[in-house]
């Protein structure tokens, strides 16, 4: 008996150890290219400046405005707020997102290995090492990029009080974790919509005096925001809120599909993408293959939906059952190879609410399907009683992951090899070739195909100090640099037309980039 | 749910269904449904042309639903006021009037059809002056720059709509045209296609980063309006190079 547990625990650490070396190499190949190649906005700044002001003693009652105008919640800036005070480098922040992403895989993994089927931890991590648009997002800091950790460790506590509902605190552990991820993006609302039919459903509601005190804790964790509202808000002087709501009906689907595929991260310039990856010459290419493995993760995600919806109890509706149902623990499904599907099932379920709100959307308001979506396709094969059908699902799975990793990695290798030099990480090496040729301290403009846009306050923010702290040796009086990237020639015959009718006083190349000195033209 | 409960609740859903509908038909063939979309429909054309600072003249619309039906007889849009954007390309049109219309709409295959038809039309544009680029085998306007939020607004409004414009009298700049029929819809996100059936002839506006792309299929030489900055850019060039 002893030789049997302590082989299983060695087993145990083998898979432990495997899994996180295999997240460990994997991620770090993208995360190193990722990285340094993305852009820096408004949103990356105001996260930096409003934690630290929370760190010089101004607590914040509301977060940066949405789109839409109105408040956010300052959740974020909380939680950045110990990073911010050891480090202030914004490139810090920016792995923590992908740290924050890899711990939430790491956890999962963990609680799935102890208590599922090898093969769904196998899906599960392939599906989080691969999914498109899950690791761009998780590879910068915004507040919905933080989500999946705290979804990760949503579904640890609920799936513990699934397995022991008298340990009633994983119940409030998991609701707070919950809050959380409704104030990094309200959109995840529906998350509480399922979590709340989950319990109904299963018979798992607790005893009534925990439902008040989560409610209390609930309204306590966004009253700051409440307080704001009712007490100091300027109603007088706040810009007019825009709704999206019934706008577009064929938005939310359109954006769910692009979720699910990534095709949208194909495209260089699409609303709040600022801009993504210039995929030239492979565009049509890359989005007809996206597009292949958005119809086949649909196939997927509703032949799971068909399946786990058919463990359920046949029940008759009416409002005697309704009542038993809102009743503490009554009904109550015991056996957790059913009520984890099911409540996967409920948890996602509400999402599908968006598709008939006509709100117009966009992908990373689905960022809470982030590992929800992973962990349902993973309990697919499991459902499936037919060998045969198993395999079926087993080679649409693997299809799938093959699709999103092979752009997921050739994206990351393509930042790598052309980045934008006004990318986060890629400003100091501007700032260097400046301070070796320049005397002065030249205007910088970026050209692509869309515009030509002068360095703006957000590139200042980062190139300054590094500006500031060479050592400058140049020589030149530079005035004006113009930087592209070397395949916009080939990309654009307008805008190649346009650079031939310059005279600059020097070329140089850096990272596939060209940086001109134009001088006064 | 069994499948005597499932059969239960499909019935109650079908009726349902039908019974809104019904009371939709119904609603219809009232005189106040006609009367609130008339004064609806008058407040959002009215309001979403004076947004792009164009006020507009809209008088005496008549609704009727069996079949869909909208006429009016004057509708006549302005460009007085300056604009943010002096020089964007749909600062071209400067006022269109449209005289005793009928907008008739009926169902396609995936679209909407409108068919507007006028007894008179008159619109005032103002000339565009175009640069020869050989190089490129384009002409590029000289005076204008394309938005790409406006084209964009224009497929999020009208993209799942073939319109189709007919008059018995066009008047351009002064100059008349006789029977005049022209066709336009969104063949995809980016392309706005525009035919001339009479003519046998068409024009596709294509949506890129750099410009609007004016094309005329068998013609070898485009036409474009090219994006703000690059416009700004490329004309500062050509005035130092005069």
């Amino acid at each position: 008996m002893q030789k049997k547990i302590t082989g299983s625990f060695l087993k145990y650490i083998g898979v432990w150890s495997l899994l996180i070396c295999l997240i460990a190499v994997i991620m770090w190949f993208y995360y190193y290219s990722t990285i340094s190649a993305n852009s820096f906005w408004l949103d990356q700044y105001k996260l930096i400046e409003f934690s630290r002001e929370i760190l010089d003693g101004e607590l914040r009652l509301v977060g940066m405005r949405t789109s839409r105008l109105n408040f956010n919640f300052p959740m974020i800036h909380y939680l950045l707020t110990p990073l911010i005070a050891i480090t202030a480098s914004p490139w810090a922040i920016y792995v923590s997102a992908a740290v924050a992403y890899m711990l939430g895989i790491l956890i999962m993994g963990l609680t799935l290995l102890k208590h599922r089927p090898f093969s769904e931890l196998l899906i599960f991590v392939s599906l989080s090492l691969t999914h498109v648009w899950s690791l761009y997002y998780s590879s910068f800091p915004w507040p919905p990029n933080y989500i999946p950790l705290f979804l990760s460790l949503f579904f640890i506590c609920f799936f513990k009080y699934l397995k022991n509902s008298k340990n009633v605190w994983f119940f409030h552990a998991a609701s707070v974790f919950l809050n959380i991820i409704f104030q990094l993006h309200t959109m995840s609302v529906v998350l509480i919509i399922g979590f709340v039919s989950a319990l109904i459903i299963l018979g798992k509601l607790p005893r009534y005096r925990h439902w008040f005190f989560q409610v209390w804790i609930q309204l306590i964790l966004v009253c700051p925001w409440i307080i704001y509202h009712i007490f100091f808000i300027d109603w007088a002087n706040e810009p007019k809120y825009h709704s999206s709501l019934f706008k577009d009906f064929l938005s939310p689907a359109e954006a769910l599909i692009n979720y699910l595929s990534g095709f949208g991260l194909t495209r260089e310039h699409t609303l709040y993408l600022g801009y993504g990856t210039n995929t030239f010459p492979y565009e049509n290419f890359w989005f007809n293959w996206l597009s292949v493995g958005g119809v086949l993760i649909l196939l997927i995600l509703l032949w799971t939906l068909k399946q786990i919806h058919s463990l359920q109890k046949g029940r008759v509706i009416s409002w005697k059952v309704i009542h038993l149902h809102l009743l503490p623990y009554s009904q109550e499904e015991k056996d957790f190879n059913k009520s984890y599907p099911i409540a996967l099932y409920c948890m996602f379920m509400p999402t599908l609410f968006y598709i008939f709100s006509g709100i117009v959307m966009f992908p990373h308001y689905f960022q809470f399907l982030t590992p929800l979506l992973f962990l349902m396709v993973a309990v697919l094969p499991g459902q499936l009683e037919s060998k045969t059908f198993r395999k079926i699902a087993y080679y649409g799975v693997i299809l799938f992951i093959i699709n999103q990793g092979s752009f997921s990695y050739w994206r990351s290798w393509e930042e790598y090899n052309s980045p934008y030099l006004d990318d986060i990480g890629y400003t100091k090496v501007l700032a260097y070739k400046i301070a070796k040729e320049c005397r002065d301290k030249p205007q910088i403009r970026f050209l692509s195909r869309r515009e030509i846009k002068n360095a703006d306050e957000m590139f200042h923010y980062r190139f300054d100090p590094q500006f500031e702290s060479l050592n400058r040796t140049g020589t030149e009086d530079c005035h004006s640099i113009m930087v592209f990237q070397n395949k916009l020639l080939l990309q654009s015959p307008i805008v190649s037309w346009y650079l031939q009718q310059l005279e600059p006083l020097k070329k140089m190349e850096v990272y596939n980039n060209q940086i001109w000195i134009t001088g006064k033209q | 749910m069994d499948h005597g409960q499932t059969m239960k609740l499909l019935k109650w859903m079908t009726f349902l269904i039908l019974s809104l509908f019904v009371i939709i038909v119904a609603l219809t063939f009232s005189q106040e449904t006609a009367r609130n979309l008339e004064k609806n429909f008058r407040k959002n054309i009215i309001r979403s042309f004076e947004d792009s600072g164009m006020p507009t003249q809209l008088d005496d619309i008549e609704i009727s639903f069996w079949p869909l039906l909208i006429k009016w007889p004057l509708l006549n849009i302005a460009r007085n006021s300056a604009s943010q954007l002096p020089n964007s390309w749909l600062q071209i049109f400067k006022s269109i009037k449209l005289s005793n219309c009928t907008l008739s709409i009926s169902p396609g295959w995936f679209r909407f059809n409108a068919e507007l038809q006028c007894k008179e039309v008159y619109v005032r544009h103002l000339q565009v002056r175009w640069l020869e680029v050989e190089s490129l085998n384009s002409a590029l306007s000289r005076d204008f720059f394309f938005v790409h939020s406006d084209f964009r607004n224009l497929e999020g409004k009208q993209r799942w709509w073939n319109i189709i414009l007919k008059t018995e009298n066009l008047i351009i700049n002064g100059k008349n045209i006789s029977h005049f029929h022209l066709n336009y819809y969104f063949s995809s996100h980016t392309e706005l296609v525009i035919e001339w059936p009479n003519l046998k002839e068409k024009m596709h506006l294509i949506n890129e980063p750099e410009q609007l792309r004016v094309v005329f299929p068998g013609v070898k030489k485009n036409y474009g309006f090219l994006s703000h900055s690059l416009h700004a850019e490329i004309n500062s060039l050509w005035q130092n190079s005069l």
